[in-house]
């Protein structure tokens, strides 16, 4: 088949399999993440497309927002030009996507959205986002993720109406937002090699302690506080569709009462054109939040079934 | 009333008076002008070198009209008149006799400084014509100032000068054209109005100088006619102030009524002018006549000498009531746009050397203080030393008024109420006080503090008080009690702040502390009986200020709740807000001082950080996007009050901090994940931003020890807390430094053991208090009280084991059970508020069947009861919610039925409540987690 024709088949092709990661990459994300630490600052990633999978083979960060007021455009200036700079020295330059550090992976908000969104609408849609937490991995287990929006989701965000009939209609759930994409590391054969010989020369390097933490409040202290604020949220969402509810009932009560007093039959075509919307609270702050609370039950459900193990291992052994 | 008006062009009457007449005499006559249809008057007399020096003060004056208006072309040619004239032979000789005329040099200085000043832009907007009169003038210039450099050099030293005789020359001209408006006069080029101008400006120079010459002995013919000139004294005066009346009625009517006011004039002044020559000595007018009605009406009554020269001026003396006419004269001018403040005080101040009796001396002393007060402005002070004259002259009014007990003293505007044999006297010397009051601070603000020269000027507030205390004293026994009162509040304003007691202030005061005491308390209690509302609650703030720095914190408090200032202070004026926020602040250091931490957290907690404005101490900080707000900034410029008066916003900051420390240490160990608690911002603040800190700089400002003696405290460790709050520089600034401390001290142990029992509690099974007196060096009976208290307001969940003297602690909740808790809270919120959705939706009688057997209520109840129950019941509850979300589904389908629309929103909710489920289920798992730990 034709090199270009399979590559215009590719990019119109949106179903996406795999996500390979270069080990090197992974490593390059933590690093920065550190550094910047207790900043979260998001990088590009950079790869290539090839069929249903997406290989990512270099990243880079962002410059760290210093000033609260730094515009978008340097950052994008900053990005063309590091974009330059790779191409320079010949290394991939296509952006495939970003990604994100965060904790307690609390990062379905709308920036998130509008910038993934971005990205997969003018970019590829098969951007990704991978989003990598310092927290969790510092307990000991390598916590990246990575995410894509769904192709209903960016209808729906096209149109920027998440009224509860749009909703509806596109049959869309929280759980919808995101599409979680299976990660693969990847790494060279001379990798491979060196670990396989490493492997072989000391059992050092594989001890992992970490895992054995049972000091597990923190975390869980931490998770609550998180689902809390997004349910007191959730709840302030509600209240504004109940004003809104009330409002619309004020209005078909009066309308009714009006009627009535004049001796006429209400008729119900022209009460549902009586009434007006008045703008009725948008749907995608609760969905997010929901979306998010999941992802904290997520997170409690794994981790408590770690904990439980590790409990009931730590009960043995004190008998 | 213009009689000096003259017809035709200065070189007619040049051409005239250089014919060859020492003196001229020209009969009155009558004509009418063409341009005014006035009916005016003429009689000159001059001397050769009077006429010429005329001619020279009407060039200048044109000159300055020409200026004014950037005509060079006129200005050139007045320039090469007067070149003309001062080398023609006859000037010349004059000349060497007299002196250049000062008109002269003065026209060659304006012309000269204009035409260096003129900028750029104005010289591209001039004609072409007068650009070349421009350009001719500069050569002409040169060689002219090179001639009369010697001449020029203190016109150049000093060029007010120049302006100074103008401005008489002006203030005389606006007597005479009350009535013309200021623009007609700047640029008017009319003959007449100049030549009017040029001769009054003429007249009246040497006039001065003359009379000032002969000041001693016009003193003695005071002196002489004094006691006669009394008597008719009230009469003439009565007629002045009559005829000057008519004379501003006058100016503005039609020439008709100027006909009748002028001989009205001549009427009245005959009158006058009899009266007094029958009891003064001859008078002898000076041609050019301080007064010249008189010399207008002289020869028309044909008393006086008709025909003085020059040289008999000397002989010339004032009565009283001319110079009553003067002053008023010069009264009139006050405030006007030319008028110089500085040459009107000249002139009262020579008239007051003048005058005599009392009355009349009260009477120009009191407008020469009001004109030296008007030489201060809104941002700059009176000088001292006028400061200081003002001072005495008040002082002199004042003994003028004690001497004289028949005189009343009546405000401006007020209809004198005066009984017989009393003189009414107008003035308010209240307004004078305040308004030296004001100077006063004023000029505070404007001197650097501390400084020796500040401490020199504060030295001068002693007399403002003994002032104020005469002055009052005086309205006291004058029956005017309100007068009285806003004086005696000045009083108070000025000794409320003083004590010897403050170390901050580096002026002790000046009485000992019971003086001090009875002084305040008296000035209280007479501004209590007779000041208004404000006045009453500005001695209370006063009053209040003063016992917090005598620290009487319980009778400053007490004043401060009865006075009900605090309900509403957003209602006083802003300078009484200012007070109030001193008295609170003081209010705030003294409970601090007296060990009362949580008092003087609640006083002082608004006014740290940048809010000077809040005291008056400083600007407020605006921010630096917003647009600046002048009239904002010079308001509050004002306000700022004088720097001894300051409370050290250091100390107040300090005070603040640790007041916060020492209440908010144990709060956030007993609550260290509830905001609830975090009741002291300012100190909550700080410690945030050094918490957000990565890297903590080692402690140099009080605020960096504070944080350190923050994290000893809540470590438990008092002792390392209180070496960091012992090396404040704060103490420097406290009184009575050794009992203030020990009161800290003892605080800092029982927050220290507090804080101690919130934090480790939990890692105690049991503790002896015996151990805790040692550890915090606090006596047993205190512990057990502490300890006692905790217990009983619930904040530690121990029990005291009476005989052995010990406390055992149970366990306690942690965070996590606290946040599950909190959770579950809001998920009940959550439930409830999904409820009312429904409600509104469908209506509330829809779900009422369903309810019958499960209250939604009835779920949070059990919430409650959660609380304190086990595990068990939790999971209990947990499926009766369960059981409740089944329910509510069921509704939700059978409302399908009726409302189609709304299935969707149904749905929308069933899945809220799904998901709302399975966080149920997992904060159960969580806590049944949470359980096996503790039971690990």
């Amino acid at each position: 088949m034709d090199i270009d024709e399979q590559i215009i088949q590719d990019y119109s092709n949106s179903k996406l399999d795999v996500v390979q990661i270069d080990g090197l990459v992974v490593l390059k994300i933590i690093k920065q993440c550190k550094e910047y630490l207790p900043e979260l600052v998001p990088g590009q990633l950079l790869g290539l497309d090839i069929g249903t999978s997406l290989e990512v083979s270099n990243c880079f960060p962002f410059p760290p927002r210093d000033q609260e007021d730094e515009n978008s455009e340097s950052i994008a200036d900053y990005q063309l030009e590091m974009m330059r700079f790779l191409r320079e020295v010949n290394i991939d330059s296509n952006t495939v996507g970003w990604y994100t550090p965060t904790y307690l992976n609390s990062f379905f908000n709308e920036s998130v959205i509008e910038t993934q969104y971005n990205y997969q609408a003018t970019i590829n849609q098969k951007c990704v986002v991978i989003v990598y937490d310092p927290i969790k991995t510092s307990q000991g287990t390598l916590s990246l993720k990575c995410y894509r929006l769904t192709q209903s989701f960016m209808e729906l965000f096209k149109d920027q109406s998440f009224s509860r009939e749009r909703l509806d209609q596109a049959n869309l759930s929280f759980n919808d937002i995101f599409e979680q994409i299976p990660i693969k590391i990847h790494n060279s054969q001379l990798i491979n090699a060196l670990l396989y010989e490493f492997d072989g020369a000391s059992n050092n390097l594989t001890n992992s302690f970490d895992r054995l933490n049972i000091s597990n409040n923190i975390y869980l202290e931490k998770v609550v506080e998180g689902m809390t604020d997004c349910l007191e949220s959730l709840n302030q969402e509600l209240n504004k569709v109940y004003i809104n509810q009330r409002n619309i009932q004020t209005q078909k009560t009066n309308y009714i009462q009006q009627k009535f007093l004049e001796g006429q039959k209400v008729d119900e075509d022209e009460l549902a054109s009586m009434i007006k919307p008045l703008n009725p609270p948008s749907k995608l702050t609760s969905l997010l939040l929901t979306n998010q609370i999941n992802n904290y039950t997520d997170q409690i459900h794994s981790f408590s079934g770690n904990s439980l193990t590790k409990l009931s291992l730590l009960k043995d052994l004190q008998k | 009333m213009s009689r000096f008006y003259r017809q035709g062009s200065s070189s007619e009457s040049s051409s005239e008076s250089s014919s060859d007449s020492d003196v001229q005499v020209k009969k009155p006559t009558r004509y009418v002008s063409s341009s005014e249809d006035e009916i005016e008057e003429k009689r000159i007399v001059l001397s050769a070198k009077d006429k010429i020096w005329q001619q020279f003060d009407e060039s200048l004056k044109k000159v300055r009209n020409a200026l004014k208006t950037n005509d060079w072309v006129s200005t050139t040619s007045e320039f090469d008149n007067m070149t003309k004239l001062i080398t023609n032979g006859k000037t010349t000789r004059i000349i060497e006799k007299e002196g250049f005329p000062p008109s002269f040099i003065k026209a060659l200085f304006i012309i000269q400084t204009s035409h260096r000043d003129l900028t750029t832009e104005q010289k591209k907007k001039l004609h072409a014509n007068n650009n070349k009169s421009y350009n001719s003038i500069k050569q002409k210039l040169k060689k002219t100032c090179d001639l009369y450099a010697k001449e020029l050099k203190p016109y150049h030293d000093n060029p007010a000068l120049v302006n100074e005789q103008e401005n008489k020359a002006n203030s005389d001209d606006d007597d005479d054209d009350l009535s013309e408006s200021e623009s007609e006069e700047s640029e008017s080029s009319d003959d007449d109005k100049g030549k009017g101008k040029g001769k009054a400006a003429f007249g009246k120079k040497p006039a001065t100088k003359a009379v000032v010459a002969k000041k001693p002995l016009t003193k003695k013919g005071d002196d002489d006619s004094e006691s006669e000139s009394e008597e008719s004294e009230s009469e003439s005066e009565e007629l002045i102030s009559e005829s000057w009346s008519s004379d501003s009625d006058d100016d503005s009517d039609s020439d008709s009524d100027d006909d009748s006011g002028d001989n009205k004039w001549m009427i009245k002044d005959d009158k006058k002018v009899v009266a007094k020559a029958s009891v003064t000595t001859v008078r002898k007018t000076d041609k050019d006549k301080l007064d010249r009605r008189n010399a207008v009406v002289s020869p028309l009554s044909g008393s006086g000498s008709a025909v003085p020269t020059a040289g008999e001026g000397e002989g010339e003396k004032l009565t009283q009531d001319q110079i009553m006419k003067k002053v008023k004269e010069v009264i009139s001018n006050r405030g006007k746009l030319k008028t110089d403040p500085m040459k009107q005080i000249q002139q009262l101040e020579y008239f007051y050397s003048l005058i005599q009796g009392d009355k009349e001396t009260f009477i120009v002393l009191y407008e020469l203080i009001a004109a030296q007060f008007d030489t201060a402005s809104v941002k700059v002070a009176l000088s001292i030393p006028v400061w200081q004259k003002v001072a005495d002259g008040i002082k002199k009014l004042l003994e003028i008024l004690e001497t004289n007990t028949n005189f009343v003293l009546v405000l401006e505007h007020q209809e004198p109420t005066i009984s017989k044999g009393q003189v009414a006297v107008t003035g308010n010397l209240l307004a004078l006080f305040e308004m030296l009051d004001d100077e006063f601070s004023k000029s505070l603000q404007s001197i650097n503090y501390p400084t020796k020269e500040y401490l020199d000027r504060l030295q001068d507030e002693q007399i403002i008080l003994d002032l104020g205390e005469s002055l009052q004293k005086y309205y006291e026994s004058a029956g005017n009690n309100g007068a009285a009162a806003k004086i005696a509040i000045r009083r108070i304003e000025h000794i409320y702040y003083k004590s010897s007691n403050l170390k901050n202030n580096i002026i002790p005061s000046t009485m000992p502390l019971s003086e001090q005491i009875t002084l305040m308390s008296k000035l209280s209690s007479f501004v209590y009986k007779f000041g208004d509302e404000r006045l009453n609650a500005r001695t209370i703030l006063c009053n209040i200020y003063f016992n917090a720095i005598n620290n009487k914190f319980h009778e400053a408090r007490d004043m401060m709740l009865m006075s009900h200032l605090q309900d509403n202070p957003t209602l006083m004026d802003v300078s009484t807000q200012i007070l109030f926020n001193r008295a609170m602040v003081q209010l705030g250091l003294c409970a601090f001082r007296c060990g009362y931490i949580q008092e003087a957290q609640n006083c002082v907690v608004e006014f740290s950080g940048l809010r000077k404005d809040l005291l008056a101490q400083g600007l407020s900080v605006q921010s630096k996007t917003a647009e600046k707000d002048t009239v904002r900034e010079v308001e509050e410029t004002t306000r700022i009050l004088p720097a001894h008066m300051w409370i050290p916003i250091d100390l107040i900051e300090t005070v603040n901090l640790i007041s916060g420390m020492l209440i908010a240490v144990p709060q956030n160990a007993y609550r260290p994940f509830d905001n609830k608690f975090k009741t002291c911002k300012f100190y909550q603040r700080h410690m945030d931003s050094v918490d957000r800190q990565i890297f903590i700089a080692p402690s140099e400002t009080s605020k960096d020890i504070i944080y350190q003696a923050s994290k000893a405290l809540s470590a438990g460790d008092w002792q390392q807390c209180l070496e960091h709050v012992n090396t404040l520089r704060f103490w420097s600034l406290i009184p009575d430094i050794d009992s203030v401390r020990e009161k800290l001290t003892r605080i800092v142990q029982e927050v220290s053991l507090k804080t101690f029992l919130f934090t480790y509690s939990t890692s105690y099974d049991s503790i002896l208090l015996s151990e805790l007196a040692d550890r915090f060096h606090l006596p047993k009976s205190q512990v057990h009280s502490i300890v006692a208290k905790m217990m009983n307001n619930h904040e530690i969940s121990a029990s005291m084991e009476h005989s052995t003297e010990s406390i055992t602690f149970r366990a306690e909740q942690t965070k996590l059970q606290y946040l599950a808790l909190h959770y579950s809270e809001s998920l009940v919120d959550f439930v409830e508020q999904n409820e009312r959705i429904y409600d509104v939706k469908f209506g509330t009688s829809y779900r009422k069947k369903g309810d019958n057997d499960h209250l939604p209520i009835a779920g949070g109840q059990h919430h409650g009861h959660q609380h304190h129950g086990h595990q068990h019941h939790g999971h209990h509850h947990h499926n009766q919610q369960q059981q409740q979300h089944h329910q509510q589904q069921q509704q939700t389908t059978q409302h399908h039925h009726h409302h189609h629309q709304n299935q969707n929103q149904g749905n929308q909710q069933y899945q809220n409540k799904k998901h709302h489920n399975s966080n149920q289920q997992k904060s159960h798992k969580k806590r049944q987690n949470n359980s096996l730990v503790v039971n690990n």
